[in-house]
């Protein structure tokens, strides 16, 4: 998998693109429009991260040139404006997400193999993980093909670890990822333990090994053997 | 009222005030001269009579004119006097006014009482005459102050109302300033030419405003990634204490609190700013309906029951994003404090929105409720500005949002103003 990372803040960059090669994608990186540019007509991607404001242009323009010569690379603006406009026009010329800075690696990280999933397997998205199937398009998780009935935060949370199996996932990254911008309204994380721990149960309850590990003071993690 | 009506008004005013105080003035002074006048004849008309009988020889009194009547050698002599009398008259079946003068008389042979009365019938005409001319001249010139008022509107108050209809239109976060026309009139090219600089300094200012949010967000939001994502690639990283897990759990929460709070201060500028333009109706019933759907099972987590009244759908012209901002915090307030297991209540009707949650203490303090970072109790998760965001958001579109204590209950209500 190859990615192309458009952003001009150094110390950004260096970390954006040290997670993603843990990911095991390839990456490579523009730090400005027109290096953007030479590489988007180049080459191919499967997914382009795309910062709007850039020391010599428009990201947004970049976008309106992909959409001009067809291209079929997934785009995901990464801004730190969080301007409603921006994403508004953003999507509407074709961006297939938008993510606000600060961000999580970890939801980045969801949010990429969300839309590589999309583009690349066209229907039969399934992410397979210990004998269990996480079928992202009727969203329902099955064990050696016994359904399991998960709500839709228990599916979400799921996923999310799935996606960045073998890594420590934050409870504070989870707990955003289900309650997107209302996450100061939680009190603690005991809505998240709740459903952690319904998942353990439901997992259990097919026979599935518990795979979901809790990392002390930090999260959670999803080891695939 | 229209300024020139204003001004019509005033002038009609005082014209009707002077023809008030003048027209009976100049009625008595006009009467008064004409009696003078009447008088003095008859004064004459005394000295003639007196002169013709004190030469009459025969004694015959009858050839005298009319309207005098000489009583010779009488009872009762009448002393002089000039006053005025009705006196019926058979002839034209009224009554007429008379100006009559009484004297005795004394010559050489008789004595004789004489009265000489003069009719004021035409006095009275005359007077007539010069009230209808006066009032006439009143309602003339009421008129023509009226046409002129309107001619002036039309004309000269004409570039006045274009500038007033050009800034009723005008908007800061527009893209053209004010341009206003000179005109023949000085006063008003004076005030087209200050609106005209003032509109473009405020513009300028609004866009470094508008410019700042969000280059100030640019700014912060970039380092705040950065520690953010540092954070995260330390946590991979292995060996790791517990002892460093749990420090690098704090300085995430804190780089997190930090972040919405960084949000939550560019939405309230935004806000102020009156940077939404996503105006349109809004049904704040589907938005609260929405937010139950999505927030189901927190609201099953902690046992909550709601009770809805969903009576007539409250529509709102609004920024749609900052609807459900204003929706969304006040009911996450609502879920956030309600003791697990109570009730909330959702009351909506076409000019309201009320939710309330029981109270776990006392009633809040309202002065401080809807101030910047003024926390009611020491939740460490939160920013201190959500009910503040509400409150701006409910102000810019014309909406009131104020709190109550009943019953041991909290009620926030938004209701239109």
């Amino acid at each position: 998998m190859k990615i192309l990372l458009v952003e001009d803040e150094k110390q950004l960059s260096k970390s954006i693109l040290s997670y993603l090669k843990n990911e095991k994608y390839t990456c490579e990186l523009a730090e400005n429009f027109e290096s953007a540019k030479e590489k988007l007509e180049l080459f191919d991607y499967d997914c382009i991260l795309l910062d709007i404001t850039l020391p010599d242009g428009n990201g947004l323009h970049l976008l309106q040139l992909l959409k001009n010569e067809k291209k079929a690379d997934g785009v995901i603006i990464i801004s730190a404006k969080n301007s409603l406009d921006d994403k508004i026009t953003g999507l509407n010329l074709g961006a297939d997400d938008y993510l606000p800075k600060p961000f999580h690696l970890s939801e980045l990280g969801a949010r990429i193999s969300s839309v590589i999933r999309r583009r690349q397997f066209k229907g039969s998205s399934v992410i397979e993980i210990n004998d269990l199937a996480i079928d992202a398009d009727s969203k329902i998780i099955s064990f050696k093909n016994i359904p399991i009935d998960f709500t839709r935060k228990e599916y979400d949370i799921l996923l999310y670890l799935a996606v960045n199996k073998n890594k420590i996932v934050s409870k504070n990254a989870i707990a955003e990822h289900i309650a997107e911008d209302n996450i100061e309204y939680f009190d603690n994380f005991d809505f998240l333990y709740a459903h952690i721990k319904n998942i353990k149960k439901k997992l259990t309850s097919v026979g599935a090994q518990d795979c979901i590990k809790s990392v002390y003071g930090m999260g959670y993690k999803i080891e695939a053997k | 009222m229209k300024l020139t009506h204003y001004i019509s008004l005033r002038y009609i005013g005082v014209t009707l005030l002077v023809m008030l105080i003048s027209i009976p003035v100049f009625y008595l002074v006009i009467q008064n001269v004409l009696t003078h006048n009447i008088d003095e004849h008859l004064k004459d008309r005394q000295s003639v009579i007196t002169e013709k009988l004190e030469n009459l020889t025969n004694g015959n009194v009858i050839s005298f004119q009319e309207g005098i009547t000489i009583e010779k050698d009488p009872v009762h002599q009448v002393e002089e006097r000039i006053s005025t009398e009705n006196i019926y008259n058979k002839e034209e079946k009224e009554t007429e006014s008379f100006r009559v003068l009484q004297f005795p008389l004394k010559t050489s042979s008789s004595f004789y009482n004489v009265k000489i009365s003069e009719s004021l019938v035409e006095t009275e005409d005359l007077l007539k005459s010069i009230l209808y001319l006066l009032l006439s001249m009143f309602g003339l010139l009421t008129l023509t102050l009226l046409f002129i008022n309107s001619i002036i509107k039309k004309n000269i108050w004409k570039p006045f109302y274009e500038t007033l209809d050009q800034l009723k239109n005008f908007r800061v976060d527009d893209t053209e300033s004010l341009h206003l026309e000179k005109t023949r009139i000085d006063e008003l090219s004076d005030l087209n030419d200050s609106l005209n600089k003032l509109s473009a300094t405020n513009m300028k200012v609004y866009q470094a405003q508008k410019e700042f949010t969000e280059n100030a967000s640019h700014e912060l939001q970039t380092p705040l990634a950065i520690v953010q994502n540092n954070i995260e690639l330390f946590w991979q990283t292995e060996p790791i204490s517990e002892q460093q897990s749990e420090i690098l759990n704090d300085i995430s929460l804190a780089n997190s609190r930090m972040t919405r709070l960084n949000k939550s201060l560019l939405l309230l500028s935004k806000i102020e700013n009156k940077q939404f333009n996503n105006i349109q109706e809004v049904n704040l019933n589907q938005i609260a309906d929405q937010f139950l759907r999505n927030y189901q099972e927190q609201i099953k987590f902690r046992n909550l029951q709601l009770e809805t009244n969903w009576s007539t759908p409250f529509l709102v012209i609004m920024d749609f994003s900052l609807a459900e901002i204003l929706v969304g915090n006040l009911m996450l307030n609502a879920l956030k404090y309600a003791p697990v297991g109570s009730t909330i209540e959702l009351n909506f009707n076409k000019d309201e929105f009320v939710i309330s949650n029981l109270a776990e203490h006392r009633a809040l303090d309202e002065k401080k409720l809807f101030k910047r970072f003024q926390r009611q109790n020491s939740q460490e998760n939160s920013t201190g500005l959500g009910l503040e965001i509400a409150k701006q958001i409910a102000r810019s579109f014309d909406l009131n949002l104020d709190y109550f204590f009943r019953e041991n209950r909290h009620y926030f209500r938004v209701k239109r103003n």
